[in-house]
């Protein structure tokens, strides 16, 4: 339901930070002149030349793009309905959309002057792709992991020290991914002069969502250029899983004012939204600020943030992206939800069917593009964005399935 | 433990009838007569538990406090170190809930507390409990104003104006990078006083203050001249000395947090609370043994 008057284009968003009633710099005063500085900074390296050269170079040389939009016909044929294609993000460097954001920041940072990267990560594939690209560009990286986190994920843990980084664990509340982004703006706010916070989602005060999309971006540009060359028109559905959103708002935002294509985020439904134990923010959540913006997310009657659940650790986040929260406001795209068990449904499939295995997080959006696909004619069109590979989750696939390794 | 309104000296030469803002503003006005700083003491509300503040805020004015910061536990904290975390934590574990820390304040105003109370918390809560509610609830309490750690100045024009209407301050903090016509704007829309940050980071007591915290001061001082309201500087401040050297480099007031907050977390009592102010107070008057 529309909660605001749409002003103008909404590819134009946001405006003062703001994505309709979403948004903003929610953040300690300590932070807002940073923010002030980074805005001003991306805003100079955006009208450069010789900067997107840099990053459009990065990833095609060193990150592999563009990724293939790759047609499913036996994922279709099971499904039954519309056409799926998958585009191939688990094909990038490092296996995930991730690297497109991490790159993009880590040459801003550079261009900026920073000496030292901060990041958080909840399951790791952000720390990762960020040790990537801080060790590619030559810069230290601390990343802030919650407690648990660093418990559940030992081998990303490892993998972020290989790459030369250094993982601090954080203890405080309950020791999660919220915490971490608490922790990080900790330390950003000690070390703000000389610190660059690596963010990994379109999360957090202006103007990160923007940049971030900015940077994921590349994702829906390049499904435009090959469905245009493939079909020579669009498609019909974009499909996408939503945690922070990332990958999702680089898939929808090239698309925004095609409105003949629809948008479809897939949130985590975890054990069912009816039972409370998931991470579905918009479609169970309320409105609220978290971590420097208003959006909506998962709180008590207090405004308390409460855990949240998911198979998929990478969706397991109390909150959502701005800029999803106004597209839902608006009704330009729908969020719908996928429990554990459809995702890991989808997971099974996907791999017996295509020799895919996808990330759980990635399976949200499989699962949701087969529901879909099942109410659209043959000769539609769904994209669904393969957000990363599912190498990472074996353990936890092979648990959830009852399987002993 | 009883509230006693008897054995604080300034609960009861407070003028009475005087509620928010303009109460704040008698706190400074009367310590700038006595030729003296304000002190102003936080501590966490429901920290252990709900209803164990009421003892520890009364200690705060038996030690000689003028202002009261008492802060509503939220989930996550962000702009607080690690000793006002754990007491968020153990406040939130114990069940306190912001009607809770409310139903403190309302209390000590029942036993005839006048001293300034202001509520410190993070944004969620006031905007879950929408802004003009929010506002309504502290003024029924008995509160005075609130400061909003993330809620800075191009943000809090709704909470202003709500607590406005009701005739209570909405503090802001300025911070170290807070500097030229961002620290104007920032002195003019606060309420009540401007909250200097006196330090880069987050909450915590030090054992000395930062070495940039008197130049902050010095810096921040005519801004809030020119607004017309008193300067407070916190972040990080733990001695008599630290509130010293703070008011004479120009503060009207000093915040004292997180050193009194670790007392809580030691499960040390209301008396010893009582005596770490009234030791902290001493610094608010130049040194008798200089000059």
């Amino acid at each position: 339901m529309p909660t605001t008057e749409r002003t103008g284009r909404l590819s134009d968003l946001p405006h003062d930070g703001k994505f309709g009633d979403f948004g903003g710099r929610f953040v300690a005063e300590t932070l807002m002149p940073a923010l002030e500085q980074l805005a001003l900074a991306y805003r100079d390296a955006r009208q450069d030349p010789e900067f997107q050269a840099a990053f459009d170079e990065a990833l095609s040389e060193y990150g592999g793009r563009p990724t293939p939009l790759y047609e499913a016909k036996r994922l279709s044929a099971e499904a039954g309905g519309a056409r799926i294609f998958l585009k191939r993000e688990d094909l990038v460097h490092g296996g995930a959309h991730k690297f497109n954001n991490v790159m993009g920041q880590a040459l801003l940072a550079k261009r900026m002057g920073k000496t030292r990267l901060i990041a958080e990560t909840g399951a790791g594939q952000h720390g990762v792709a960020s040790a990537q690209a801080a060790a590619a560009s030559g810069l230290p990286l601390e990343v802030y992991m919650g407690a648990v986190d660093v418990e559940r994920q030992r081998l990303n843990v490892f993998r972020m020290q290989l790459l030369g980084a250094k993982v601090i664990p954080v203890e405080s509340g309950s020791r999660t991914l919220k915490d971490a982004i608490n922790e990080a703006l900790r330390d950003w706010v000690t070390n703000v002069r000389d610190t660059y916070y690596l963010i990994g989602s379109v999360v957090g005060p202006d103007p990160y969502p923007r940049i971030v999309r900015d940077f994921q971006r590349v994702i829906g540009d390049e499904i435009r250029t090959q469905s245009l060359a493939k079909l020579d028109r669009l498609p019909d559905l974009l499909v996408a899983c939503v945690g922070g959103g990332s990958n999702a708002i680089g898939t929808f935002y090239p698309f925004v004012e095609d409105t003949e294509v629809g948008l479809l985020g897939i949130e985590a439904g975890g054990e069912g939204i009816e039972t409370g134990r998931h991470a579905a923010t918009i479609g169970g959540g309320h409105k609220g600020i978290l971590h420097g913006a208003l959006s909506y997310l998962m709180a008590d009657p207090d405004g308390q943030v409460t855990e949240t659940h998911s198979v998929s650790a990478g969706l397991d986040y109390p909150g959502v992206g701005p800029e999803h929260a106004n597209l839902a406001a608006v009704g330009r795209a729908r969020y719908e939800a996928a429990t554990d068990a459809e995702a890991l449904d989808a997971l099974t499939r996907l791999c017996r069917t295509e020799g895919i295995l996808p990330a759980l997080e990635s399976a949200h959006a499989v699962a949701g593009a087969m529901r879909e696909a099942k109410k659209m004619d043959p000769e539609d069109v769904i994209v669904v964005t393969l957000s990363g590979r599912g190498d990472k989750d074996v353990h936890t696939v092979a648990e959830a399935l009852g399987v002993d390794l | 433990m009883t509230p006693d309104p008897e054995r604080s000296a300034i609960g009861t030469t407070m003028p009475p009838g005087l509620f928010g803002r303009e109460r704040i503003q008698a706190a400074f006005t009367r310590a700038r007569e006595e030729k003296r700083g304000v002190l102003v003491a936080y501590l966490m509300g429901g920290d252990p538990g709900p209803g164990d503040d009421v003892a520890y805020l009364q200690a705060l004015i038996d030690g000689g406090v003028d202002l009261i910061e008492v802060g509503i536990p939220f989930s996550d904290p962000m702009a607080d170190g690690p000793t006002i975390q754990k007491a968020a934590t153990r406040a939130l574990a114990a069940g306190t809930r912001p009607k809770d820390v409310l139903a403190g304040v309302r209390r000590l105003r029942d036993a005839g507390v006048a001293v300034p109370i202001v509520v410190m918390t993070y944004a969620n809560i006031p905007y879950t409990m929408t802004w003009a509610g929010y506002a309504r609830a502290l003024r029924e309490a008995g509160v005075d104003g609130t400061i909003i750690p993330d809620l800075p100045v191009d943000e809090c024009a709704p909470l202003s104006a709500a607590m406005a209407d009701e005739g209570l301050a909405n503090i802001l903090l300025a911070a170290p990078m807070t500097t030229g016509e961002r620290l104007e704007r920032v002195a003019k829309t606060s309420q009540g006083f401007l909250y200097l940050v006196g330090s880069y980071g987050t909450t915590g007591a030090r054992d000395s203050l930062a070495e940039e915290t008197l130049g902050l001061v010095e810096a921040a001082a005519p801004a809030a001249r020119r607004a017309g309201i008193p300067l407070a500087v916190g972040f990080g401040v733990s001695q008599a000395e630290h509130v010293r050297s703070l008011i004479e480099s120009g503060a009207d007031g000093v915040v004292v947090g997180s050193a009194l907050v670790r007392l809580v977390e030691e499960r040390r009592g209301p008396e010893e609370v009582r005596d770490a102010v009234a030791r902290l107070a001493r610094g608010l008057r130049p040194d008798p043994t200089s000059s």
